[in-house]
């Protein structure tokens, strides 16, 4: 380098060294710690479902492989499930077998039936959407 | 406050220790914001840039790989930050020929500041840097207050080798130019 160039170059760096650098706020260091404090704190209460995912998918696995079993159970001539006329092939005496284990024994009438079938569409429907808004789907 | 090497205080804070995290940006932040003030150009959002880069580079510390140093690392994400709140092309061209020629006697420069009070050049050094452009300002400061060597300007902002060398040689021209325009100013002020 030349001469002229590095006694140049020696002021320029001194001119930076003297007024170059700037100052933030007196407050500027403890502003970071404290969003960063009040990150981790979020994260630490965090919402996390009841039911996790793995479940809600064992659940649902069930429960579609008892509706497949039920209505594949090839239900015996006059034994289906009767709704309104029409008769389903789902073989209650599956059902009642169960039901017949546990003591308990009755007879499924029209307003019973449509009860039991509300009551679980009505359940199952509100704890889908329940899920579905715990996990921010839709607000 | 004489500081340990950046690594000490970057594993202690990896280890969960946010008081080693404090004395990290302590011991950066008036680089860190100089950089942000030579693009924002205002004292408010370029603490709000190098704030918000602090908390960008808390947050992604167990990237960081020592494949640079943290300085570099950090003003990288200051850079990028900044840029992208302003929304600026950052990866101009430059040529010399595009170079205004502001030649200017730099004993001058020196003989008027020497008579002038501490607090007065300071006043007045800052003004021209100010007053460089920001590409200019930001090579400027990386190399002559950070001590960071092309190659390393080069990583930070993403220029070429030989636009960061035109930009010092840009910056060094004008800054000298705008510090004797300013000179004159005051001198003509006293008068």
């Amino acid at each position: 380098m030349k001469p002229e160039k590095i006694k140049r170059d020696s002021l320029i760096k001194s001119i930076f060294d003297e007024g170059g650098i700037e100052q933030p706020s007196g407050k500027f260091t403890s502003q970071i710690i404290n969003t960063i404090k009040a990150q981790t704190q979020e994260s630490v209460f965090e919402y996390k479902p009841v039911i996790s995912r793995k479940v809600w998918l064992m659940i649902a696995f069930l429960g579609v492989s008892l509706f497949l079993y039920l209505l594949l159970g090839f239900a015996p001539e006059g034994r289906g499930l009767n709704l309104y006329g029409y008769t389903l092939n789902i073989d209650t005496g599956a059902v009642r077998g169960i039901l017949n284990k546990i003591a308990v024994s009755f007879e499924l009438t029209p307003i019973l039936k449509t009860s039991l079938i509300a009551l679980t569409f009505f359940t199952f429907s509100n704890l889908i959407v329940f899920e579905l808004k715990s996990r921010s789907f839709f607000k | 406050m004489d500081y340990r090497e950046d690594n000490y205080y970057i594993n202690k804070v990896l280890q969960g220790n946010l008081a080693s995290y404090a004395i990290l940006v302590e011991k950066h932040k008036a680089l860190a914001y100089t950089l942000a003030l030579r693009i924002a150009k205002n004292h408010e959002d370029a603490e709000e840039i190098a704030q918000d880069a602090f908390l960008k580079a808390y947050n992604s510390l167990k990237s960081f790989k020592n494949e640079s140093k943290f300085s570099t690392w950090l003003y990288k994400i200051i850079y990028n930050t900044t840029i992208s709140r302003f929304r600026k092309k950052h990866l101009e061209s430059y040529s010399l020929e595009d170079t205004p020629i502001r030649e200017t006697g730099y004993e001058e420069n020196d003989d008027g500041l020497n008579i002038m009070h501490l607090k007065e050049r300071k006043k007045i050094i800052s003004e021209a840097i100010g007053r460089l452009k920001e590409d200019e300002g930001v090579v400027m400061t990386l190399f002559y207050l950070s001590e960071n060597s092309t190659r390393e300007i080069e990583e930070i902002t993403g220029f070429s080798n030989s636009n960061v060398k035109i930009l010092l040689y840009r910056g060094r021209n004008n800054l000298l130019f705008e510090l004797k325009k300013i000179l004159k100013e005051e001198i003509a002020d006293i008068l």
